[in-house]
């Protein structure tokens, strides 16, 4: 080994200095799959319509399935299995008109197994984890606390084509939830005969929508969403299906695009974005989905303070940090509701309940406001932790938070990046100081937001209270729940409420940028419920 | 011999014992359930969820039913699967893994071989220096950063082989590349010392006394008897591949259980974790007691007793 | 029976007139313990010394670096991140701030950043990558061989305490050497990083809890060899205590040993920590490592490959060293290379 070894080291160096001129710029390779090749970042985890939780499984069934209503550009909602349907005057009761389609396994889909479907989601043995989505309908709440039976669930099948929903209030936005996969139709049948393993892979399932999922063995990294003949409407869709790769490292995957081997793929991080800045092949997909910061006000009294949260908000440049650090098209809050999602006689609820209150940038005053907060407390200096995801946009959220924060005198902030699942729990059991939490809205409506945050609200880690917000969040949902014009108004103002006393401080309206290769045209993304349609793609074979 | 393999054998069984009941405790310690909206559940559908998954019980019942349904081979519920057992789950990935382990130490070793011998024979000379040069090189570059400059330059820069993926033996390539850089550095490394050693021996000498002819002696004595202690060596390289499988195939997109078990940590997916750790240290006791064995037999010196191996 | 004295002659016995013959005799060459015998066939090794000066060079710059205020608190500046290596007065491809974007080449170094510098680079928040390369070397380093102690003093007690003591005690420690040798210690490090509360404490933990087995089943073959030796049977029939025995008889004798083994153990610790980094749990933001601050640079190592090759080749670079002191210090302590 002798002096050649250092040798040896020196030519690394030299080699390293060579490589760093020779950057790859090789773009433009298309495939010529029949199929349309497609990442995903995480696996698919179950088919069963009243288990999914998580975005993968949520896109793949929603192609794969279809419920009453599906989801249409512009926060609209399209016909699917039901051709028609009525509200009733109080807005109580909704009557769905079914048109004749089949099963892939060539049964016909009717009424009887939409109220399958339903109660089994709300059976409280399936244990489904978005059981509370039925919680307007008729005694779906009852059954859940096992305090009523199953077949008094408001849904009922009148003859093979006709479903009655019976709701305990008026719910303006019930529409968009039948849309939802926990809202799918499910055959008793084939439940019956996979017991346990429904859903657990490809072929324990059958399928009422565009395409059938074939390849999955339940565990694997890769399945297909191919064309289902018996579609009702199979004549409209265009091209032969979809694969799905998982490739979990951002890296690897966007080699795979720029080589040809993959049609659709989800960049990560600044400098992926910034390389297709003026490509057409990017697609920024924004997502009803807005990432603020809790204060944990039980354990940490400091943050009973609005003075104090108000500073810790006005520290934070929101703009610096989605265009600079986090890159990727996201854009800075500018409520705690995301913009783009709902709409009342025109104006998008961000520009009615838009306020420069709470989401603004002010050293100046976030170091005065921050002053007079310690000395109302009486204390000397605020020392906190601050919790986040360990993604890598959680950890560059809280590195940025961190050196953002620690500007204003006298406080001093320790980050934490944990696994999704373990900071849930933390936050749920209130161990946390400060979190950088994340709500994605389940349909579009601003309610989806504001429910979170009454005092007695589930996911009011922080537990922040203001008796205003509650009464506000209380009429939209109750006596003004029928009078859409009253309803915006209590909305709009709970927004304004939770702003000004600044109960948490939103950093982010969260934008996903796709590469998608110029052959696949007309994939429809959604910021709420579904993630996309691909109903109306085209492939172009060039 | 049956002694000695009974004995073994109940070695084994009680090392996955302790593992078994170490991890299903440092796992309790851990927060969080398969539950990712807990909070919008009512109490009843979350115990019904705990019910499920068997999380409701006492922690030593949880314990006992644990330990009874490992030995059956089953492992529970994944958090992260819904529905779908961890048995099943480890089954259908471990064979990508168990290719790419077989491939990397077949292909690390056998170049280690050949690279440390002609490191020996030709000791003092530049082949000398290049090999021990290439092997330190091998020992010390992380394979993450292999890795990574494997696929960049050779798949995506030149394009010779798939970037990533598994769907052909062009795929394993790389990966097995990746993952024998250390096995082969090495065993290169040890071939030589040994080799070294042999070559000085007296019988050696007498071989060439006898006029054989270099090949000979190299094929016949030296080869030979420095390649019997590699076998001892066979169990750490097999720890080698299995820690750098964790990267490797996550970063080549490879469907196996390194891959699965770093994304179980990051998910907290536990009854996955447990499953696969357990399953890690079968596979690595039982690659210790073929080593063991092998070496008995091959090597005549060495007596398999009841009392040391 | 006679006795008759006999004259001897005068000249039969000649006193010898000074001290010259004893010269022949005399050792030349000044007395060496085994210590410095080592060290001067260790100085014979070229890359071995190589290694030992480019190893004292990095500690000497890691945490020299801590007392430079400008390398040592690095801050965030997102106005000026990702911009490439730039080194005043050099006008090399990779070193002159010009960046490959979209197949163009670009000056990175434009309008706020105008008039910086930055030698190796910033990164995504904007920090100078050389300050940050040398605070994870330092942390790396930190890590690697606290816990490198750690595993020496377990792994030495552990080894005494068994070779020693021998029969049953010997054959219990061994048993659970054995249990421990087949569990692969990545797992073991990952199940402890799970439950501690992460920091470098936890990483430091983990790895040492793994690696002392090497370093005791060394220490007890040798201490079994050390113990039936004439010098340690004397001691004991003085009645010295077990105690005293081994830190008086029986540590001088292993320190060869044990320093050999430290210099193979640490890097493989530095492994590790840059692994479990790199998987995304180990040192936490914002304290980087060599192997965080490789996992930051891969995301982007297709546009900004400088951002993975500054950390992976101080890491490799570390590795190379210590792997090659550590061949070159087993051939000089052991006594059958001298040549």
């Amino acid at each position: 080994m002798k002096l050649r070894s250092m040798l040896e080291v020196g030519a690394v160096g030299a080699a390293s200095a060579f490589l760093l001129v020779a950057c790859g710029n090789n773009s433009g390779k298309e495939s010529s799959s029949k199929l349309i090749q497609w990442q995903q970042s995480a696996n698919l985890t179950t088919l069963d319509a009243s288990k999914v939780t998580d975005n993968t499984a949520f896109g793949t069934l929603n192609n794969s399935n279809e419920g009453l209503l599906m989801s249409g550009e512009n926060n609209t909602v399209k016909p699917g299995v039901a051709e028609s349907y009525k509200v009733s005057k109080d807005g109580k009761t909704y009557t769905f008109n079914l048109r004749h389609s089949k099963w892939s396994n060539g049964e016909p889909v009717t009424a009887k197994d939409f109220v399958y479907g339903w109660q089994r989601t709300v059976n409280p043995k399936t244990a489904s984890q978005y059981s509370y989505l039925f919680d307007h309908v008729k005694n779906a709440t009852e059954i859940g606390k096992n305090k009523a039976p199953l077949s008094s669930l408001g849904v009922k099948a009148d003859g093979d084509y006709k479903l009655v929903v019976s709701l305990t209030k008026p719910q303006t936005y019930f529409k968009y939830l039948v849309a939802m996969a926990p809202f799918y139709p499910q055959s008793e049948a084939v439940v019956n005969k996979y017991g346990n393993s429904y859903g657990t892979n490809s072929n324990n399932m059958i399928y009422n929508g565009p395409f059938k999922v074939t390849g999955w063995t339940g565990t694997n990294d890769s399945w297909k969403l191919v064309k289902n003949n018996d579609y009702w409407n199979a004549k409209n869709i265009k091209f032969d299906g979809v694969k799905f790769n998982v490739q979990k490292d951002p890296n690897t995957a966007l080699n795979q695009y720029q080589t040809g081997g993959l049609d659709i793929d989800t960049l990560s991080g600044k400098q992926q974005v910034n390389e297709f800045k003026n490509s057409k092949e990017l697609h920024s997909a924004k997502g009803a989905t807005t990432f603020y910061i809790e204060m944990n006000e039980k354990n940490n009294p400091v943050f009973k303070n609005a003075d104090i949260r108000k500073a810790i908000s006005l520290a934070i440049d929101r703009k610096q940090f989605t265009q600079d650090v986090l890159g990727d098209g996201s854009t800075p809050a500018v409520g705690y509701v995301a913009p783009g999602m709902s709409k009342h006689n025109g104006k998008d609820f961000t520009d009615d309940a838009g306020t420069k209150e709470g989401v603004s940038y002010n050293l100046a005053e976030a170091k005065k406001l921050f002053a007079k907060g310690l000395k109302e407390t009486g204390k000397k200096s605020v020392n906190v932790s601050m919790l986040s995801d360990d993604t890598s946009a959680g950890k560059n959220t809280t590195e940025y938070l961190q050196t953002a924060l620690e500007k204003i005198p006298n406080l001093k902030v320790t980050a934490q990046n944990i696994p999704f699942k373990s900071r849930l729990s933390r936050s749920q059991n209130g161990q946390f100081d400060m979190v950088v939490s994340a709500w994605g809205a389940d349909f579009p409506d601003p309610i989806s937001f504001l429910s979170l945050f009454t005092s007695d609200g589930s996911y009011n880690n922080g537990k922040w209270s203001n008796k205003e917000y509650d009464t506000l969040v209380q009429n939209a949902e109750g006596k003004d729940a029928n009078n859409a014009g009253k309803r915006w108004d209590d909305l709009v103002k709970a927004e304004k409420v939770l702003m000004s006393d600044q109960g948490i401080i939103p950093i982010y309206h969260q934008v996903t940028p796709r590469v998608i290769k110029p052959r696949v045209q007309g994939i429809q993304f959604f910021p709420t419920g579904s993630p996309y349609n691909l109903r109306d793609i085209t492939l172009s074979n060039k | 011999m049956v002694r000695y393999l009974a004995k073994r054998i109940f070695y084994l069984i009680l090392t996955l014992f302790i593992v078994t009941t170490v991890t299903f405790f440092l796992m309790k310690i851990m927060p969080g359930t398969p539950l990712t909206n807990e909070a919008k559940l009512s109490p009843s559908e979350r115990n019904m969820v705990l019910q499920q998954y068997g999380l409701n019980k006492p922690v030593w019942q949880q314990y006992i039913s644990y330990i009874v349904n490992a030995v059956h081979g089953n492992f529970g519920t994944s958090f992260q699967f819904s529905d779908q057992q961890v048995s099943y789950l480890i089954s259908s990935r471990v064979g990508p893994s168990l290719l790419l382990g077989l491939q990397a130490i077949i292909v690390g070793v056998l170049a280690g071989i050949v690279v440390g011998s002609l490191g020996a024979i030709k000791k003092g000379t530049w082949i000398d220096t290049t090999t021990t040069i290439v092997s330190i090189l091998g020992i010390s570059i992380p394979s993450f950063v292999l890795s990574i400059l494997l696929q960049y330059f050779v798949a995506l820069k030149w394009g010779w082989l798939p970037i990533a993926g598994w769907s052909g033996f062009a795929y394993t390539i790389l990966p097995t590349l990746a993952l024998a850089a250390m096995p082969f550095a090495e065993s290169a490394r040890f071939v030589r010392t040994e080799m070294v050693d042999v070559l000085s021996a007296d019988y050696i000498e007498l071989a060439r006394a006898k006029g054989l002819s270099k090949f000979g002696i190299i094929y016949h004595h030296a080869l030979r008897n420095s390649l019997i202690p590699l076998v001892t060596i066979v169990g750490p390289l097999a720890v080698n591949i299995m820690t750098g499988s964790l990267v490797v195939e996550n970063i080549f997109a490879i469907p196996g259980i390194g891959e699965q078990f770093v994304n179980s940590v990051v998910t907290n997916d536990y009854p996955t974790i447990m499953g696969l750790t357990i399953m890690y240290c079968f596979m690595l006791c039982v690659v210790l007691l073929i080593t063991d064995i092998i070496y008995g037999l091959i090597d005549p010196r060495i007596r398999i007793t009841g009392k040391r191996g | 029976m006679a006795d008759k004295e006999q004259e001897l002659p005068k000249d039969a016995f000649e006193p010898l007139s000074d001290g010259s013959h004893l010269d022949n005799e005399k050792i030349a060459a000044p007395s060496l313990t085994f210590l410095r015998d080592s060290w001067r066939r260790l100085k014979k090794n070229k890359a071995a010394m190589v290694s030992l000066i480019i190893l004292v060079l990095l500690f000497v710059v890691a945490f020299g670096s801590a007392l430079v205020p400008s390398m040592n608190n690095v801050s965030t500046n997102p106005n000026l991140n990702n911009l490439p290596p730039r080194i005043p007065g050099i006008d090399i491809p990779g070193f002159n701030g010009i960046l490959v974007q979209g197949g163009q080449r670009v000056n990175a170094y434009t309008g706020a950043a105008a008039n910086h510098y930055f030698w190796f680079g910033s990164d995504y928040l904007g920090r100078d990558l050389l300050a940050r390369t040398l605070y994870g070397t330092r942390i790396s380093l930190i890590i690697a061989v606290v816990a490198t102690f750690f595993d020496l003093t377990i792994g030495v007690a552990y080894g005494i305490i068994s070779g020693w003591m021998g029969g049953k005690v010997d054959t219990i420690m061994q048993r659970i050497i054995e249990i421990m040798l087949s569990i692969p210690n990545l797992v073991v490090m990952i199940l402890l990083l799970l439950i501690l509360h992460p920091g470098i404490p936890a990483i430091i933990i983990a790895i040492a809890f793994t690696s002392w087995i090497n370093m005791a089943r060394l220490v007890r073959a040798q201490t079994l060899e050390l113990k039936n030796q004439e010098f340690v049977l004397a001691a004991r029939s003085l009645g010295e205590s077990s105690v005293k025995i081994s830190f008086k008889h029986l540590l001088p004798n292993l320190t060869s040993v044990i320093i050999i083994n430290t210099m193979f153990t640490i890097p493989s610790a530095i492994f590790f920590e840059a692994f479990l980094s790199f998987i995304g749990i180990g040192v936490p933001a914002p304290a980087a490592s060599l192997g965080t601050l490789i996992s930051n640079g891969q995301k982007s190592f297709q546009f900004l490959p400088y951002q993975m090759w500054v950390p992976a080749v101080v890491l490799s670079v570390l590795m190379i060293a210590f792997n090659i002191l550590g061949d070159g210090l087993r051939d000089a302590f052991d006594p059958k290379s001298r040549e």
